[in-house]
This record gives structure tokens, sequence and C-alpha cells, in this order.
């Protein structure tokens, strides 16, 4: 290579510019990473899912000498068709971080040393057979993911419920949809959303709640944008009391005070009912009224409603009584259909149940609901908390195909399939998360499993479950070193994504096939053999003959036939891009509860989850946050995410695009709270909360601006920590903490 | 872009034209912008005559982006480079402040160069969901725009800051400042 003069000037100067800023020069780091462009030189292409959030988007994986080398969108996937947000487009470098676990780590003198798998194993079913003989199956736990395949949490689900005893089995989808299960369960009697993705194409109106979409579901997002784009007069109404990306396409964007979506839904409830906007024959056939487990009727629940007339709440909501008015009455257009969507805004919270309840009673009062384009849908944060949690049963309360392990009768049926004895299965629930974890420090859980996720970043009012974590004898199985590894008295290398088979199910009841593309590096396992091995060495062969995933998945749909949550045989997942469950007579179900599309239903609706098929509208009083703001504590702070990074970014973090696309972490203040607070772009603020601090640079005129008073924090930081902050009220229904609010003081740093 | 290399022949060359316009040409060859400038920079020539070399501007900058172009540089020995190949500018003018000698000035317009865009390396035309460069763009809307989720730009809003390319998920970058 022939250098000019000005190549050299440039090379030096470039070389004297990039050792001031202290990194490494662009083009090197870029060349390790290849993206879409390589495409025609991979030597094969495998059919997955992507890694990152709930949607599911079908996933094409370019493989290369053994390595993944390019990612794409798969085009006949209905998910996507071929789309793909940047997260997805870079998917291959997150295999491929410098520090990735390889061997299993012992902690010895205080230092995680490297040590043998047989080694690792022993210890960890050694410890456990101690524990069980001292102090009995309930002081063990395991806190697994909705990032685990559905075979590996049928596997540790049975492993501790059905082998060892216990029903201390939590994952991290209790902090994330766990209210949006108790919605659907108490209004429809059944778990998971009615309708499907295809619904947004045929909505007239979005009523989209406690949901950054456009930064947490950037390919959804784009679906309703171009949706609105193709059809002008759909109208989009976004309610979240900080102005995100997702208002771009907004036409009422109700920016209320946090913490009063409550008295908001119930508001335009009432609008509906006075303004007579209700369907009357829908409300008459399919629904019941219930008020604090109580049945009421019709003209009791208009009662209750009456309080809450926009103009006698727009004050507490902070937003005009006309807005009000105007979305409720656009929300139950007749001529309109309605989709709703929400997520963590509505679910993290202390009444995150109640919140769910509200916004299916707009459904329910106006019939919009069971229909194309009509339906209320909850987002999910994780590729398959659905499919791996929720479905599989992976909560402290539940058992497999949405049984609950408080019914003798669910007991009994997944005894017999499990192959034991009904008795074995404990009739009461577990700890749920915050109490496992509180048990971790108080000392009644002496050991705890944590399977790929990383509560010692995401767990809320953290000091406390960090140094229950550290007490407890703590079990990490992950990729990467974290913040709950550093914890941990044994690592273990796990493989990851396509570097094993699995089946992951999305938010739309869509079960996926992720076929094995590489090897998982140096000793890295599946999480599959890892349950499977401890099981052996605990004495339970003969409940875990599973040569693989397959396996599991023939006994596993055992559970689920006949129960409404059908799911199909194993090798149908492996060759068509995913299948809507209940799956019945080889069919899958596009819509539930309607006759014509669920095999379930065999005239009109027929909510079948509650035995007289009934949906129930409930009376659910405003309730405020666990921690309005004080006079000592006069700010809220709410926390989320950003598109560029997925939860703890131990995984976007290795991904050196988007390290760089958002390096650092900020607090976002309202310009009008700057100026009170005499800060400026990049002043450091510390926010002190009643539980912890932490002190970030000010972001004035960011991506969004949250309402005065209210304070908006990414997540995904793994050196300053945002969670000691957050609050870890949780509600009494689902056990959801409130991480969405809590209050804060202010203190230029 | 290729640039013509001065050699001894060709100013001999030139010479033989008639030595006045060799002269002016030669001059203004030599004087011609070659490295990005700060923002809120005068024009080259008259930056080569004003600027006192006192390295103000580059102490001042908080994110290390600017350098003194070396002494082998010849006119250009001493005075500020902007570097935009692993970094982009903040537009925070700290420099301008800094500037004693009114080479970097308040009233002068951000020039830096222009963007460009090259489709085919781009994501967002590849099926891609990603509009990091509009997002990240301290003109959103002028200088770039997005039609149907498809980045575009519009040179004379540009100012050529480099974010577009600095958060450009693309290997190499799909979007690129360059000099005017």
């Amino acid at each position: 290579m022939k250098l000019s003069r000005r190549d050299f000037l440039k090379s030096a100067a470039a070389a004297a510019t990039i050792m001031a800023a202290g990194c490494t020069p662009r083009g090197k780091r870029r060349d390790e990473v290849q993206t879409v462009q390589d495409i025609e030189e991979v030597d094969r292409w495998e059919k997955g899912v992507c890694r990152f959030c709930g949607t599911g988007c079908g996933a094409m994986v370019g493989v290369k000498d053994g390595k993944v080398v390019a990612v794409k969108g798969s085009e006949d996937n209905p998910v996507n068709e071929g789309l793909f947000c940047v997260k997805g487009s870079l998917l291959p470098a997150y295999l491929y971080g410098e520090d990735r676990l390889t061997k299993p780590l012992i902690r010895r003198d205080g230092e995680l040393q490297e040590a043998e798998w047989d080694e690792a194993m022993d210890l960890i079913a050694n410890k456990f057979e101690e524990i069980i003989d001292e102090h009995g199956a309930d002081a063990l736990g395991f806190y697994g993911s909705g990032q685990c395949n559905a075979s590996e949490a049928y596997a540790y689900n049975k492993l501790y419920k059905g082998a060892i005893g216990t029903n201390n089995v939590e994952g991290n989808p209790r902090t994330c949809m766990a209210s949006a299960v108790g919605g659907y369960v108490t209004t429809f009697g059944k778990d998971e959303p009615m309708g499907i993705y295809a619904d947004f194409e045929e909505a007239d109106v979005f009523f989209i709640i406690g949901s950054n979409t456009a930064e947490a579901h950037p390919v959804l997002f784009n679906r309703i944008v171009k949706h609105k784009r193709e059809n002008p007069d759909v109208k989009v109404i976004v309610a979240d009391p900080r102005l995100t990306r997702t208002g771009e396409i907004a036409d009422y964007y109700l920016t209320f005070k946090p913490g009063n979506d409550l008295a908001l839904m119930n508001s335009m409830a009432y609008v509906i009912i006075n303004e007579g906007l209700t369907d009357e024959q829908f409300i008459e056939d399919h629904t019941n009224f219930n008020s604090d487990g109580e049945d009421m009727s019709y003209e009791e629940f208009k009662e209750f409603i009456a309080d809450y007339a926009p103009e006698d709440v727009a004050d507490l909501v902070g937003i005009e009584a006309e807005e009000i008015y105007e979305v409720a009455r656009l929300f139950a257009d007749p001529d309109k259909e309605t989709t709703s969507l929400w997520c963590m805004g509505i679910n993290q919270r202390v009444r995150g149940v109640w919140a769910n309840n509200l916004i299916h009673n707009l459904h329910l009062l106006t019939g919009k609901i069971c229909r194309p384009g009509s339906t209320p849908f909850s987002l999910t944060g994780q590729p398959s908390a659905c499919g791996s949690i929720r479905e599989v049963g992976a909560l402290s309360h539940l058992l497999p195909a949405h049984r609950v392990v408080d019914n003798e009768q669910h007991r009994q049926e997944i005894a017999e399939i499990w192959g034991i004895d009904p008795d074995r299965i404990q009739p009461e629930p577990g700890l749920h998360t915050i109490s496992l974890f509180d048990a971790t420090y108080t000392g009644d859980i002496k050991a705890l499993f944590v399977m790929c996720t990383n509560p010692g970043h995401t767990l809320p009012n953290l000091q406390r479950y960090r140094e229950g974590m550290e007490r407890t004898f703590l079990i990490v199985s992950d990729i990467y070193p974290n913040r709950t590894t550093e914890l941990a008295d044994v690592v273990l290398p796990a493989a990851t994504w396509v570097e094993k088979e699995g089946i992951y199910g999305n938010a739309e009841r869509r079960t996926q096939h992720i076929a094995k593309a590489i090897d998982p590096p140096g000793e890295a396992k599946p999480d599959l053999e890892i349950v499977v091995d401890l099981a052996h060495r605990l004495g339970y062969q003969d409940l875990f003959p599973y040569e693989g995933p397959a396996d599991v998945w023939a006994e596993y749909r055992q559970t689920t036939l006949g129960t409404g949550m059908d799911l199909a045989p194993y090798e149908r997942y492996k060759q068509e891009h995913g299948l809507l469950w209940p799956v019945v007579d080889g069919q899958e179900t596009k819509r539930r509860f309607v006759a014509d599309y669920d095999p379930y239903v065999e005239e009109g609706v027929d909510f079948y989850g509650h035995p007289d098929g009934r949906a129930i509208i409930f009376a659910r009083p405003h309730t405020p946050p666990e921690e309005p703001p004080t006079e000592e504590y006069p700010y809220t702070l709410t926390t989320g995410r950003v598109v560029e990074h997925w939860h703890t970014s131990t995984m976007t973090g290795r991904i050196p695009q988007l390290k760089r696309a958002f390096p650092e972490h900020y607090v976002e203040v309202n310009p009008e709270d700057a100026e009170k607070l005499g800060v400026n772009e990049g002043d450091m603020l510390k926010i002190i909360s009643r539980r912890g601090e932490i002190t970030l640079p000010t972001k004035i005129k960011g991506r969004a601006e949250p309402r005065p008073g209210l304070l908006f924090v990414p997540m995904h930081d793994e050196e300053k920590l945002i969670n000691f902050v957050t609050i870890d009220a949780y509600d009494p229904g689902s056990k959801q903490p409130e991480y969405k609010l809590c209050a804060v003081r202010v203190e230029k740093a | 872009m290729t640039e013509e290399k001065i050699t001894r022949r060709g100013v001999f060359k030139k010479l033989s034209n008639g030595f006045t316009s060799a002269f002016a040409s030669y001059l203004e060859e030599k004087t011609k912008k070659i490295f990005f400038r700060p923002p809120k920079s005068i024009e080259e020539e008259l930056l080569l005559t004003s600027c006192k070399r006192c390295g103000g501007c580059i102490e001042a900058c908080p994110h290390n982006l600017l350098t003194t172009a070396e002494a082998k540089t010849g006119v250009y020995y001493g005075t500020p480079i902007l570097e935009l190949d692993d970094n982009y500018c903040r537009l925070c003018y700290s420099c301008v402040d800094a500037c004693s000698t009114g080479v970097l000035k308040a009233e002068a317009e951000v020039n830096l160069g222009k963007a460009k865009l090259i489709k085919d390396r781009c994501l967002a035309y590849q099926g891609g969901l990603c509009a990091q460069c509009y997002y990240n763009c301290p003109q959103q809307d002028k200088a770039l725009v997005l039609n149907s989720g498809k980045p575009s730009l519009n040179s004379e809003d540009c100012l050529g800051c480099g974010s577009c390319s600095y958060f450009c998920p693309q290997a190499p970058t799909a979007i690129k400042v360059k000099l005017i």
C-alpha cells in the first residue's frame, strides 16, 4: 500500500486523536463485526428467532466456518416479514465477546477460579443434598428466565417442584409480566392474549399506554406506522407521562401525572357509559360485574364509575377533561376497531393487575374484543416469557399449561405425566421473587440457582438483595461475567441462542423453533444439559431420561393437550415459521374465545376460562403509587429502555456499534425542572431515594421528555445501577414490583 | 476523492504558462482545505494567515477531537484539525469561545463538511429498522429526514458534525462526512 502524504498525515493525526481519546481505531473494531452485507459469503442459513425482545421476529442466521457471521429478518415469517431492528441486525457480535465464559468457576478463598464440570456439578449436588437433609427442600430456590428455552424451563420446573419437592421456582417474568398474567386470568379466566399481531393491520384506533413501543418493540411499532401511513384515518392515542418516540405517530398524547392511569381509564369508562357508547348486547351476553371478589350489578358498576367524571379527575390525572372525553369517544366509536397495547408502565405497579383489568374493561364495555382489529394486547419484553415461563408454568404458583399448584386436580394431572406421586408436589405456592430474594437475606434460602438472568442488576431496592445473594450459596449459569456472577459461589458457562436447539414462545402465542447453528465456545453447555446433569447427580435419572430438547417437548406437549393451550409435535416447529396455540387437529388458532377461529368455541363468543363463559368487568378504584412524591422527595423516578440496548446490556454491551451508539446513561429532566434546579445539559445530578442514590449526567434535550416532576433513567447500565434507588413494593396479586414509580429528591453533584 | 499531487515538475510546468497565473494557482493549491476544521472557522486562506497556532481551541475541546497539524504539513503546521474518523463534533463551541484571534468566531457558519449516504450499505435500505443517523442528527428533520423509515439527506442543512457517521451501525459506515 502506497501512502500518500495526505494519508500519512491523516493517519498520524488520527492516531494522535485516538490515543488522546483512549480508544482503538474505529476501522479495526468495525472489521471484526460483519453485518448484513456479507450474506453472499455464508456457508449456510439456519432458521431461528431473534434473541432479544418478546416480539419474536424470525431470524435467518448465516454461518461461515462454524461462526455466525450474519443475521437477517426472515422474510416468510409473519411476525416481521424480513424486517429487523438495529439490535437484531447486529446480533452475531454478542456471541463473540472477549470475556465469554467458557469454563466452570468455583469461588475459592474469595476468588472465582476455573474448575472442571464434574467438580462444579458435584459441589452443587452435594450442597443441595446437605441443605435438604438439614433444612428441607424449601431451603432451595431457583430463579430462571424468560430467555430460557421452553425445554430448559420445563426441566428445571420439574426438577424443583416434582423431584426435589419445593415450589420455590421463580423467574424474571415475575418482574416483567406477572400483572398482565393476573389481568388476563382474573378478567377472562385464561392467561395470554386472545388476539395476534395481525390485528394491528385491522385496527382503526390504537390505545397505547405504558409502552414506548418505538424503542422497546421497534418491529411492532413499524407495523403500526406502516398501517397508519397507508390508512391515514387510523388514529393513535398514546398515554405516557413521558413524551417518547412513540409519540411521533400519536394523534392524541396524554402526558398524565405518573401513577394516575387507573383514574384515567376509569374516567374513559365513565364517558363510554355516560354517553351511551357501550355495546349493551355484548355486556348482557358475555360479561359479569365484580367488585373486590363480590358480584355486583351493572347498575352498581355505574354507581361506582360515577366518581370518575373527567371534570372530577382532570386535576388528579393532570390533563384536560376534554382530552379524556375525546380519547374515550374515539376508543369507543362503534364504527371503529380498537386495539390496546401496553407493557411495563402498566404491569410494574402496586396495582398492576387492576390497571390490566381496567384496559380489559374498556374493551368489554364496548364489545371491542375477539374480532379482527379489536383486542387488548399485552406486549412482552422477553423472547420467551410466554413460551417458557407462563406456558411452562415456571413460577412459584404455577404448573405446566396454565395450571396452578393449589389445585389438587392440576397437581394430579401433572404428577401423572411426570411419573411421580401427586403428594410430591407441594399444594402451596412457593416464594415469589421478592420474598425469595428476601429469604436469601434472612437466611431461609440456603442455596439459589440463577439461570440466564441477572438479578444482581435488576432487582429493585438492590442493596438488600445483593447482600442476600452474597450470603446464600449462589449458582449462576450465564454466558458473560455480570453483576450476578460477581456474587456467585459457582458460575457455569452456558451455551446461548443458536449454540443450542430450542423453542421460544412470543407475545402472540406463537411457538417457534430455533435450530442449532454452531457449537458453543470452550466448555460451555446448554442449560438443559446442566439441569439434567444436576437431576442425575441428585439421583433422579428415572425422571430425567431426556436425550435432548425434542424428548422434553414430547413430555411437555402431553401436559398441554385438551387444555386450550395445545401445542404441536416438535417436528412441525422445525418445519414452519411458528404456530399459534392452541394447535388442535393440526390447525393453529388466530383468535381465541370466538367461534370459527377457536376450536374450543362452538358458537359466538365464549370466555371459557370462566365456568359460565363470561368475562368479568371489575370495579377497581383508583390507587396511587406506593410512594407518591412528598416535600422531602418531590420528584418521581421512572426507569425504562432505549432502543440500542436490551435488559442489563450483557449482550448489547458486547456489540461495539451499540455500545458506541449509547455509551453513557443519564437522567432525563424536564426543561422546566432543569431551570428550577439550575442544571444544564451534562451537569451531574444526584438522585436520592429512601433506599439509595446514584449520580448521572443531566439530559434535557434527549430523545424523550418527561413531564415536569418526573425523571427518567434508562435501566441498562452495568456500572451505575439505578435499581439501588427503585422501590421493591409489589402488587399484592401479581407480586410484581413497582419499578416504574418511586419518590426521589435530586441534588446538583 | 483523489487530489492532484503537487510536484516540482508540476510547478515548473505551470511556470511555463506564465509565472503569475502559476504562482496564483500554486498558492491556491497550497492553501486548499485538506483537513476538517473546528466549527465556525473562517475561510481556509484567512485561517492559515490569521491563526496564531496558540493551541487554545485544542485544549478547550472537551472531547479531545482537535489536534495540531504537524510540521511536515508546511503552511498548515500548528493549525487545529478536527478529527472525525472515530468521533463526531458535539457543536458545543468550546473551541470558538477559546479562540482569541477571530479565526473561530461565533457569527461564522458551521460548515464542517457534508454527509454523504451510501444507500447500498444502509441498513434501512435493506429492510432493517435503523434510524440511528436520523435520531442522532442535530438537524433532525432538516438535514436528515426519514421517508418510510429510510433516511435521506438535504445537503444545504447538513453541518457536517459527523454524528450520523459515528452512530451508523454498519461496518464500514454507510454515511460519511466529506470535506467541501
